[in-house]
């Protein structure tokens, strides 16, 4: 393991760790710790949805699995490069996502009621909490359509990678139905399947889950949106949320690409991957722009004066109050206007292709905890009140969320054949 | 109920508004099968209010909720002139103010006939009785703070002993005894007022003789707490 390989994995596992102290600390703090944000809403200060809300929404909106799936299903050869990294980065940051939300909710040991036995279909978050499930399942699925055949090749190999190779791709199944001497010819086909290497079988199954899992995919980007809009905070009630949730979910998911390949190609010191950078150039780019345009509309739309009062008091908080900077320099200037140039003007460039999309996952990042905090700050009973900075609790998860989304993503190409697929 | 009938119910139950998939756990909703059906509403008389937080630590004795925590069902706002003061101060702000108008208004959950909490719960913690209250299943909530973000009146909040959402529910374990709420029994001046909204009740005569309001009509909410009296710059 070379020197640089060692410090990230600890660095990386170390912080996981310090998230989860951090994640236990916020539900049994210690009697001589600093007070915990209180969060009741109007009748005192503070705000009911804080950073580990922000966090979630920046987790799960990281739009891989529709570029992935989009890529698959429109044929687009340069996308299908990085497939499989995108459905793995989509998986990990659902999965993430997901328990971080659960660390959110008051009572975590009642989380499961959120899904069996207790639903009511008037919620939006009721059918967030589906779509997102249903979006994991489908990219499940799909990823496995996508690495089965190598996997297959990988449990030929020894030691823990052909053990992952075996188990994973079923092959045990298959072995155990070809030993049995099974008469059954659907089982014969079956093991057959299951022990022998056929892309062309993989890609049309995992190009028709695909496209379900797009579609399960905007829907739960849109409806993270409609969750926000359809409340009655002023700055996110605005029929638009939903749609630029979707936009926001693209480019970011397309500047978590471009990090992703850039990176890992450097590691494995491989080029092949990263025939998917003008693409993904293009497609952050043009959904950027969109973006951008969506920006500045919301921003006239929901703070336009006479038309809702508070409403344009949030906007006004977040262009010209406590906000303004986060918006103005981190928001808009780097997060897009920069990028934007940037991908114009020197775009074929890898370092400068780089620069734009770590800029751009700063701004996304900002954009989030803005979203959330910015809405509630703007009380429509008791007025304006201060955002409140992050509990040291708060913080420490946040870094061992992340940690832990990057410690997996490295797992997952240690022991999966990440290598670009090509159909046999 | 033949066969078809019955599969043609259960196919399609899940697609009519409001129905809701539900494992009865909490000892809140078995109150909700006996209770009587009589709609309840409050009217408080904002010229009556004087301001002295009885109810408000009423309320919370009678509810459990801590007296030293930053929260509570009900609470009092104070104004001045158009302005809304912060209460929670050392000072009494009335006492050196200038202003022509000073008056108080007492808050608390408004019962909202189409309750947004009640809408966007994701495991239906909230609901109503047959009396229109609004109640929280505490053994269901799972504390997502949906329904405080949903609430435009901000009357609910995380309780900080429980755990879940809390909220004013007309003190309904006083209610199932004939009781009335803690907080108008202990008002001095009667400025809040409590009753089935039926004809000849005392709710029903206030409401009807005096020009009543509730706050933030144009939610449409339809809250069941009326008020007589109330300044234009509070209905904002």
């Amino acid at each position: 393991m070379r020197a640089i390989e060692t410090v990230f994995v600890s660095l990386t596992l170390a912080l996981t760790a310090l998230g989860f102290v951090g994640a236990y600390l916020m539900h049994f703090p210690p009697p001589l710790s600093v007070e915990l944000p209180v969060e009741p809403y109007e009748s005192a200060f503070g705000v009911p949805w804080r950073y580990l809300v922000a966090l979630y929404v920046f987790l799960v909106l990281l739009g891989t699995a529709a570029i992935a799936s989009a890529g698959e299903v429109l044929h687009i050869k340069e996308i299908e490069v990085i497939v499989k990294d995108a459905v793995v980065i989509a998986i990990l940051s659902i999965i993430v996502g997901l328990i971080t939300i659960a660390f959110d909710l008051e009572r975590i040991e009642r989380a499961g009621y959120a899904t069996l036995g207790h639903a009511n279909p008037t919620s939006v978050m009721y059918w967030m909490i589906m779509f997102y499930i249903l979006e994991l399942i489908f990219l499940i699925v799909e990823s496995w359509f996508y690495f089965r055949s190598d996997l297959v090749k990988q449990s030929e190999l020894k030691g823990v990678k052909g053990a992952v190779g075996k188990i994973l791709s079923l092959r045990f199944i298959g072995d155990y139905i070809q030993n049995r001497y099974f008469t059954s010819s659907a089982l014969n086909k079956l093991a057959k399947y299951l022990t022998t290497r056929d892309k062309s079988i993989d890609s049309e199954v995992a190009r028709s889950i695909g496209i379900v899992a797009l579609i399960t995919a905007v829907l739960a980007y849109s409806n993270l949106g409609a969750l926000f809009a359809a409340s009655y905070i002023p700055l996110w009630h605005d029929a638009i949320t939903p749609i630029y949730f979707v936009v926001t979910a693209i480019f970011g998911g397309a500047a978590i690409l471009v990090i992703a390949t850039i990176v890992t190609s450097w590691a494995t010191s491989s080029k092949e991957k990263l025939s998917a950078l003008p693409v993904l150039r293009k497609i952050l780019g043009v959904s950027l722009a969109i973006a951008l345009l969506f920006t500045a509309w919301r921003a006239v739309i929901v703070g336009y004066p006479g038309v809702n009062h508070f409403a344009a008091i949030s906007v006004a908080n977040l262009m010209f109050g406590s906000y303004a900077l986060n918006f103005w320099i981190v928001e808009v200037l780097l997060g897009m206007v920069i990028p934007i140039f940037l991908l114009l003007l020197r775009g074929n460039s890898i370092k400068v292709l780089l620069t734009s999309s770590v800029l751009v996952i700063a701004g996304v990042f900002t954009y989030r905890f803005d979203f959330i905090f910015a809405g509630q700050v703007v009380k429509n009973i008791s007025g304006l009140s201060l955002p409140t900075p992050p509990h040291p609790f708060e913080l420490m998860f946040i870094l061992g969320a992340l940690a832990l989304v990057t410690f997996a993503y490295y797992a997952v190409y240690k022991l999966l054949p990440m290598e670009v697929e090509h159909a046999s | 109920m033949h066969r078809r009938e019955f599969l043609k119910s259960v196919i399609t139950l899940p697609f009519i508004p409001g129905f809701r998939i539900v494992i009865p756990s909490g000892r809140s909703r078995e109150m909700v099968e006996t209770g009587p059906a009589k709609k309840y509403a409050m009217v408080i008389d904002v010229d009556k209010c004087i301001g002295c937080g009885k109810c408000v630590i009423a309320c919370k004795t009678e509810n459990h909720v801590p007296i030293e925590a930053p929260v509570s069902r009900t609470w009092i706002e104070g104004y001045l002139d158009d302005k809304k003061l912060v209460m929670n101060t050392e000072e009494n702000p009335f006492l050196k103010s200038k202003a022509s108008k000073g008056f108080f208004v007492p808050k608390l959950c408004n019962h909202c006939a189409n309750a947004p909490c009640v809408n966007v719960c994701p495991v239906y913690a909230r609901f109503h009785t047959k009396e229109g209250i609004v109640l929280v299943d505490k053994e269901t909530c799972i504390g997502c703070k949906y329904c405080i973000t949903a609430c435009p009146y901000g009357a609910t909040f995380v309780h900080p002993e429980e755990k879940v959402t809390d909220k004013c529910t007309f003190c309904y374990h006083r209610l199932r005894k004939g009781l009335l709420p803690a907080c108008v029994v202990v008002c001095p001046t009667g400025a809040r007022k409590f009753g089935p909204l039926e004809e000849g009740s005392e709710v029903y005569d206030l409401i009807k003789k005096n020009r009543t309001t509730v706050l933030k009509p144009e939610a449409g909410t339809y809250p069941r707490v009326f008020y007589i009296n109330l300044d234009t710059v509070v209905e904002l």
